[in-house]
């Protein structure tokens, strides 16, 4: 800060700009005085911590003077700059029309090229690029501020909508100055991209021609995109100001009561579970929206299911009743199979001798079929193998008549004496 | 031709083959059609056709007024209720109630919109999370998306109420309010039909007085 005020009075005439150890100091307590700090400051120690990289002392006569160094200067200038900047009232058009333009003899060689990159397009490039900085700024701090011209206390609302009407009108004059100096774009692209072929004759002086030529390609194109940002909001505002006059009064009005109803849904509305709800009483509205789509997966109930029956297959009832009767007759043979068995066994048990040609002939007589008497047969000779108390005899004669070379077989059950 | 409509010679045009089913389906959906982007050529069908029968169609055989509305000279045009009842969009899933969530969110875009009168109405998700966080109403806003008030947030409850304004600001895209400049960023261009929600709920904004004491009222009781 002391430096920066040094660098004010010498500017403003107020010293000289080989000041005196005396300036230095009063420089000091005007400072602490700004700052409300104690006088009692070590002026000799501040001194020396400055001394060297901020200022010179340079003999002067008999005595000694104090000279601010170019580096504290520029770093002045820039602070003072980006605190409060300043739009250069000249359009930038005509310090560059000097400056940014190429010549031949800036395209001879290399040397020639880096020399107008450095100089002329770097030097261009940062004023630029500083102008456009601080015109971006101004617009913005000058839109904040029409914000103000909606509240609904700003007195004779006309005549600062003309004011700033004029403010809006002096950023677009500006900001048309700024887009007339890329006018040079397409020209000193072109000219670069022309003489291409004059740099191809080693790898390192080529790839210092393309980074110097994409540097330029790439400002040109940034800084474009900037100045057509800026421009739009400037004609953006400026075209709202002239609409704003007649609806002013409303819009102020209308401003107030939404933030006051936004206000109002704010203090009544809860967040219940994650959901924001208003009060049951707040009035609804409804807007048209006939729906294309489900907006849920349909809810299947699984209540419901099919009445279907699977299909019967065709009976063949003539098959079915064959099959029936067949079945009845095994069952009934079965039954009457283990009745005889019985009765066999209860003569065999009451220890008589059973010859099975005589109850073969019963069992003939009273079924009137043959499947009973050969199963009771297998019957008997199964079960005769598994009782020990009796014992069962096969014996074979030969049939009664000649003619038929047959065998009779003739089995008898028999209690054995254990 | 013989199937030349007379009643509705609109719908004869060649716009009309290209874009009437479009702009319909739109309508109907709650859409408002603006000037902009995808929905220029629904809106230069209109504009064409507004005043040769287009209007007259949906007020005959849908009993709804197809509205023209201005601000700040952008026009929007948008299907709305008659006077007196809700039209053939009386029955159900053909209307819908302005949920209490869309209608906050809507009174603050609203008033972003207004805020920004004299530049592009473009909001980032930080301009929002500054509103919620560094408000004048920042405790009301803290209360209402994250239901506590605490210094910090877990990245849990952060993600959550980021989902949640999110599903609202798509509803509004779907409305023709917003338009999306990256949705993942939650970078978006609030549109000139937002001013929809003061037709919606003009009369009680110009008598927001009203209302407050109601409510107060209805606290006390």
């Amino acid at each position: 800060m002391l430096l920066v005020w040094l660098n004010q009075k010498i500017d403003n005439g107020n010293i000289e700009e080989e000041f005196t150890t005396r300036d230095f100091e009063e420089a000091i307590e005007e400072i602490s005085d700004f700052l409300h700090e104690d006088k009692s400051i070590q002026k000799e120690t501040l001194s020396k911590k400055i001394s060297g990289y901020f200022y010179e002392t340079i003999p002067k006569g008999k005595g000694y003077r104090i000279q601010l160094t170019v580096y504290t200067k520029n770093l002045c200038k820039l602070l003072v700059h980006r605190i409060k900047p300043e739009i250069q009232q000249l359009e930038l058009i005509h310090t560059f029309k000097r400056t940014l333009p190429l010549t031949d003899k800036d395209l001879e060689n290399i040397q020639t090229f880096k020399y107008w990159f450095d100089n002329h397009f770097l030097t261009a490039r940062n004023q630029i690029l500083q102008h456009t900085e601080v015109l971006q700024q101004t617009v913005e701090e000058r839109i904040n501020e029409l914000r103000t011209l909606l509240r609904p206390n700003i007195e004779n609302p006309k005549e600062l909508i003309g004011q700033f009407d004029k403010i809006f009108e002096d950023l677009a004059k500006q900001a048309t100055g700024l887009a007339n100096t890329i006018d040079f774009k397409n020209e000193t692209l072109r000219k670069i991209k022309a003489t291409k072929d004059l740099f191809t004759q080693d790898t390192e002086t080529f790839n210092q021609f393309d980074k110097m030529q994409r540097e330029v390609d790439t400002f040109f194109d940034n800084i474009s995109r900037r100045i057509s940002g800026i421009n739009e909001k400037i004609q953006l505002a400026s075209r709202r100001l002239r609409n704003l006059l007649d609806t002013l009064r409303h819009k102020q009005q209308f401003k107030i009561n939404l933030e006051k109803f936004l206000q109002l849904l704010l203090v009544n509305g809860k967040n219940i579970k994650g959901e924001i709800v208003l009060p049951t009483e707040f009035p609804r509205r409804q807007i048209p929206s006939q729906l294309t789509k489900y907006l849920a997966i349909p809810k299947i109930d699984f209540q419901i299911h099919s009445l279907a029956e699977p299909e019967r297959p065709e009976v063949d009832k003539e098959y079915y009743q064959k099959q029936e009767a067949k079945n009845l007759l095994m069952l009934n043979n079965q039954e009457q199979t283990a009745k005889w068995l019985d009765r066999i066994d209860t003569e065999v048990q009451a220890g008589n001798e059973v010859r099975f040609e005589e109850w073969m002939d019963k069992i003939i007589d009273a079924e009137s079929n043959l499947e009973v008497p050969i199963q009771v047969c297998y019957g008997l000779i199964l079960g005769s193998k598994k009782e020990k108390k009796q014992k069962l005899v096969i014996e074979q004669e030969p049939a009664p008549s000649s003619q038929n070379d047959l065998q009779l077989w003739k089995m008898k059950i028999h209690p054995t004496r254990s | 031709m013989e199937n030349e409509n007379t009643s509705y010679p609109f719908l004869n045009s060649d716009l009309a083959i290209k874009h009437f089913a479009d702009t319909d389906f739109a309508l109907k959906q709650g859409r408002h059609i603006q000037d902009f982007a995808s929905d220029h050529k629904l809106f230069v069908f209109i504009e064409e056709h507004y005043e040769r029968g287009l209007k007259m169609y949906y007020e005959d055989l849908f009993g709804m007024k197809l509205m023209r509305e201005e601000t700040d000279n952008d026009r929007y045009y948008f299907l709305s209720f008659p006077d007196d009842g809700r039209g053939k969009f009386g029955k159900d899933n053909r209307s819908k109630e302005l949920e209490d969530d869309r209608l906050i969110f809507a009174i603050l875009l609203l008033n972003i919109y207004k805020d920004k009168f004299f530049e592009k109405k473009e909001v980032q998700w930080q301009e929002l999370q500054h509103i919620f966080k560094e408000s004048e109403h920042k405790e009301l806003w803290l209360q209402l998306l994250y239901g506590n008030l605490k210094p910090n947030y877990s990245p849990n409850e952060e993600e959550n109420v980021k989902t949640k304004v999110e599903r609202i600001l798509k509803s509004f895209e779907s409305l023709g309010w917003i338009h999306f400049i990256n949705q993942e960023e939650l970078h978006f261009e609030i549109l000139p039909a937002i001013d929809r929600i003061t037709k919606l709920y003009g009369d009680i904004i110009n008598d927001v007085e009203i209302l407050q004491e109601f409510l107060s009222n209805e606290q006390l009781s």
